[in-house]
């Protein structure tokens, strides 16, 4: 006898696939705002989506005094960590009220079903369970998979508007309430020159370093994805050993782009 | 001809949970801590010969956590085909000696779509 092994939907897509896992919604987790963690339980390595905003206004003021999203809006994560015992802690740079919804493998998170009786479950010739109807599997909101986005690195200058280098995609539908998993730009951080004094108790003199972090936000603006730069900033920085550059050359990033429907995740 | 089509409603009847038909699920095929300490311009390739024919996504996440990290490390990838093989580029950029190593963790995932 055969089992099920795979069903194909209308775009000649894998909707099941027998012999590998999906992944299930594990849950919601909000976000503070600013820069911000949540740390959740999830068994293997998470699929984390978050919410971005649609239709922020968005200033694009001058560089540097844009601290955490203030005077631009999006959303993006900066981090996953683990921290044994099967729980992470997911960083994000957001505005407050967003979301980032976690997803795990099947296999690993419901190894003996979502509990539900009756229910569709498939598993892979070794029993291991890789489909359970009785989870929220994880699926997409349009094809978006094919996008690749590339993120410029070039910062703005001081005078330049902070939304010089921003990048901005055109998906295949409203991206009101959706979900995104995307790459982080991550953060490239440059100092500046913030004071110079002399210490006149040793005659030397001193400058003071603030460090600037420019980071990547993404926000919806009807069916268009929107890649900002923030820019973060640290307080004075004494210490300091020469000046820090990001070259022009290497580190372009490109990420693919997955969209998911916030309502198909409550 | 009705294709078949397996669709899953809550329990309410009020929304349908899973549709074998209209959903575009991805499946996980495998992941990759990466980390290389040769931090300038490192590329890393992986192939996947027996997902042949087959559209795959990779997503690279940074592991590291605000304010833990300096993130000179840049992780990036990209998704190509050399022929049908599926194949997952790598960029590995730290243009800081002070932090010899760029990391990141690769997770590729299998759309299933013809090429």
């Amino acid at each position: 006898m055969t089992a099920i092994s795979r069903v194909v939907n209308s775009r000649g897509h894998y909707t099941i696939d027998r012999e590998r896992d999906g992944y299930g919604y594990i849950g919601k987790y909000q976000l503070a705002g600013g820069i911000s963690s949540v740390t959740f339980t999830c068994a293997g390595f998470p699929l984390i989506f978050f919410s971005i905003p649609y239709n922020k206004p968005d200033p694009g003021s001058k560089a540097v005094r844009d601290a955490y999203g203030e005077g631009r809006y999006g959303t993006v994560l900066v981090g996953v960590k683990n921290n044994g015992n099967g729980t992470w802690t997911a960083t994000a740079i957001s505005g407050a009220g967003e979301y980032l919804r976690v997803f795990g493998k099947v296999s690993q998170n419901w190894p003996n079903g979502s509990g539900r009786v009756p229910n569709l479950k498939l598993r892979g010739d070794d029993g291991t369970l890789h489909f359970d109807a009785g989870v929220r599997m994880l699926k997409l909101a349009g094809d978006t998979y094919d996008m690749e986005l590339v993120l410029d690195h070039r910062v703005p200058a001081w005078t330049e508007p902070t939304n010089k280098y921003d990048r901005s995609y055109t998906v295949p539908f409203d991206l009101s309430n959706k979900s995104i998993a995307a790459a982080c730009r991550c953060t490239i951080g440059m100092p500046y020159d913030y004071n110079s004094y002399i210490d006149f108790d040793s005659g030397q003199s001193y400058t003071q370093w603030h460090m600037t972090y420019y980071d990547t936000l993404y926000a919806g603006v009807g069916s268009t994805l929107q890649v900002r730069r923030c820019i973060t900033e640290s307080g004075p920085d004494f210490e300091t050993t020469g000046f820090y550059t990001v070259g022009a050359s290497t580190i372009t990033t490109y990420s693919r782009l997955a969209v998911i429907d916030n309502t198909k995740y409550p | 001809m009705a294709n078949p089509v397996i669709r899953i409603w809550n329990d309410a009847g009020t929304e349908v949970l899973f549709d074998s038909w209209t959903d575009d699920v991805l499946f996980f095929v495998e992941e990759h801590p990466v980390e290389s300490p040769n931090y300038t311009n490192r590329q890393v390739v992986y192939s996947y010969p027996q997902l042949a024919g087959r559209k795959i996504v990779a997503f690279m996440t940074a592991p590291y956590n605000y304010g833990s990290r300096r993130a000179w490390a840049l992780p990036s990838c990209r998704v190509s085909y050399s022929g049908t093989t599926p194949v997952v580029t790598v960029f590995l950029d730290d243009e800081r000696t002070e932090l010899p190593i760029a990391a990141g963790m690769l997770t590729v995932m299998l759309s299933g779509v013809t090429q």
